[in-house]
């Protein structure tokens, strides 16, 4: 199945009226989160520089998306949907889970997602069904002044599981916009979700989202955060290990070049009895660019048995590239293991000597030494194709 | 590979000290490292050994301050070091550096392809195909005694001080250089690994007859394996006596102080 869309475009955010969105239940709540939005400040974030940013001159433009899916995932009942079919088809389930992980209020670009999500993704996969093929989707921002607000659900029932890819990138990589994009999965008891997130927009876009899971009993998380492209990115998430034995792995890879600025703000909470985290984040930095890694391990009352690590590393490919890491640790349990590395620096002087004394050049070697800095990530995806679409991803900052 | 071209490795007048440091260490070195001839450095700790090494393959750190070093008609001081080994120098070091990420196999046919470019500039000679690197690969791993599992480890991480010795023989049987510097090979080596790499470079100086090869040890040791045609002691900065192979077991014999020793009241 493949869903495409034609692009229909709204007034600016200014000038958008509330009528614009659609009747019934769904446009009600679309009315409520548009004027929550309004009345929302701008979030003030330290280390997000947001003074050539403003929302209200965008214009909302839905049909963004794509949506892969296989004629299997329909024969074993998983439901696969871009949002705004599944606002239809899917009003219960949308209703018992959409604003649940993220609340509306969470901050005004995700109450305009609330308002504005009709491109998106919906995937529902019933009890005991494993599906082999990822679900794939692609959002890309049409044109400049424009404005996309993706929503991805991925709901998994007891014991199943699925893998989700999706990647934003612009049409035009020299335009302004923005991509809002907000996700909410819910891995039910023993199951698995596997979600793949890689941006690749271009160099003028801004990309500002939240993007939260939550995790049942002995149900698992695995996720991969990829992004490389945008002038500026703040992506906001957190992973509940709610259900006792509930597990994450969390791999991230940025590489900043230019002057733009990439952050990620992954947050993993754990609740639940033995819970296990894991987080490795990787950043390459080049030119002027900044990219930052605010990490947060939070262990609440209760959560005995809890074993989680969180690392990051960033490597510097030029003097006036910046770096932050601000990984941090709250733990209110008492029999807990918990640990924190994070680690920056520039290109090893003797491994390159090394390299070159083989007779690659200074620049092959450098790639080389790149790529083997990614490679603990690169080489965790178990899917090939992603890994080769991440390597091109890396290669083409080079 | 057209680097297996004979050429003498000339080293004349060399003085070298450290950036950033006011102490000369080499003090004047003249050397000829002979096409297809094995030349063996011996010395005490602090003698140059190793700075002679890293100057000759180009290491930023060290800093030239006189003197010249002609190989295959041009003066290789003006190389950065990349360009030295596609010219045909290789170092075989005395530490190898461990890059995480980097397979064996992935580097390695990345440096043969460096090469070939650099041969093929006029020729327009194209990438090693993937069937015959894995087949040399496979076959000088199978000398040296490597399981094939090697070739995609990470370069030298977690690799015991042996292996690390063998991976710099495997990358010379490879790379098949005109001259070969070996630094202090011998270092941390148990007897079996010691045979298992002097046997190593023993036969890639037979597959490549012509290429010269200048052996740099503290030890005698390493030289029972690799016979050497020229042995040259080297103290304080300055080569101070060149012999045959028999210098070698009178080095051995009399010790390196009582050489430090002769030369200071020579000097005096």
């Amino acid at each position: 199945m493949q869903a495409n869309l034609a692009f229909q475009t709204l007034p600016t955010l200014n000038e958008l009226t509330p009528e614009v969105l659609e009747q019934g239940r769904m446009g009600e709540q679309r009315r409520a989160a548009l004027a929550t939005a309004r009345q929302l400040e701008l979030p003030v974030w330290r280390r997000t520089d947001l003074k050539d940013f403003s929302i209200q001159n965008l214009r909302p433009v839905f049909g963004s998306v794509t949506v892969e899916t296989t004629a299997d995932a329909a024969a074993q009942g998983v439901y696969v949907a871009d949002f705004q079919t599944a606002a239809n088809e899917k009003a219960d389930l949308l209703a018992q889970y959409l604003g649940t992980a993220v609340a509306n209020d969470h901050n005004t670009f995700v109450a305009y997602n609330a308002a504005l999500a009709q491109d998106g993704l919906v995937v529902y996969v019933p009890r005991n069904v494993e599906l082999a093929e990822p679900i794939r989707v692609t959002y890309t921002l049409p044109a400049g002044g424009q404005a996309i607000f993706p929503r991805t659900l991925i709901v998994t029932e007891a014991n199943s599981r699925v893998t989700v890819v999706e990647e934003f990138r612009s049409a035009d990589l020299q335009s302004y916009g923005a991509v809002v994009p907000v996700a909410e999965l819910f891995a039910n008891d023993g199951s698995e979700i596997r979600f793949i997130s890689l941006q690749t927009l271009g160099q003028n876009a801004y990309q500002l989202g939240a993007q939260r899971a939550i995790v049942g009993r002995d149900a698992r998380v695995w996720w991969l955060a990829g992004a490389v492209g945008a002038n500026v990115q703040h992506i906001d998430m957190e992973v509940a290990l709610q259900g006792n034995g509930a597990g994450l792995e969390w791999y991230g890879f940025t590489f900043g070049t230019g002057s733009q600025q990439l952050l990620w703000a992954p947050t993993v909470k754990h609740i639940g009895l033995s819970t296990e985290g894991q987080i490795d984040f990787r950043s390459a930095v080049a030119d002027t660019a900044y990219v930052v890694f605010d990490g947060m391990i939070d262990i609440e009352k209760g959560a005995q048995g809890t074993n989680s690590d969180l690392r990051d590393a960033a490597l510097h490919l030029s003097d006036k590239a910046r770096s932050d890491s601000i990984p941090g640790l709250e733990i209110d349990a008492n029999e807990v293991k918990a640990g924190h590395g994070s680690t920056s620096g520039q290109i090893d002087e003797e491994q390159l000597f090394y390299l070159m004394a083989r007779g690659l050049s200074r620049e092959v070697a450098t790639q080389m030494i790149v790529l083997g800095f990614f490679s603990a990530i690169v080489e965790r995806i178990p899917l090939d194709d992603v890994q080769e679409r991440v390597l091109e991803m890396i290669q083409a900052k080079m | 590979m057209a680097n297996g071209n004979a050429s003498n490795l000339e080293i004349r007048d060399l003085r070298v000290q450290i950036e950033g440091e006011e102490r000369e260490i080499l003090k004047g070195i003249n050397l000829t490292v002979e096409a297809g001839k094995i030349h063996a450095i011996m010395g005490p700790n602090g003698s140059g050994k190793s700075t002679l090494a890293y100057t000759l393959a180009g290491h930023p750190r060290y800093e030239v301050l006189d003197g010249e070093v002609l190989f295959k008609g041009q003066n290789i001081l003006e190389l950065e070091a990349d360009e030295r080994a596609r010219t045909g120098l290789f170092l075989a070091f005395q530490y190898p550096v461990s890059v995480p990420g980097v397979s064996v196999a992935n580097f390695l046919r990345a440096a043969i392809n460096a090469h070939r470019a650099e041969e093929g500039k006029d020729s327009r000679q194209t990438a090693i195909p993937v069937a015959e690197f894995r087949k040399r690969l496979t076959e000088q791993m199978k000398q040296l005694d490597m399981a094939p599992e090697f070739a995609r480890r990470y370069l030298n991480e977690g690799f015991s001080g042996g292996e690390k010795k063998r991976l710099e023989v495997l990358q010379m049987a490879m790379l098949q250089p005109s001259v070969a510097i070996l630094d202090e090979t011998d270092s941390g080596l148990d007897v079996d690994a010691l045979r298992i790499v002097g046997e190593g470079v023993n036969r890639v100086k037979e597959q490549n007859p012509t290429m010269g090869v200048l052996v740099i040890t503290h030890y005698q040791r390493l030289l029972n394996y690799i016979k050497p045609d020229y042995v040259h002691a080297l103290v304080n900065g300055r080569i101070v006596r060149s012999g045959g192979p028999e210098l070698a077991l009178e080095l051995d014999e009399i010790g390196y102080k009582r050489l430090v020793e002769e030369v200071a009241a020579n000097a005096g």
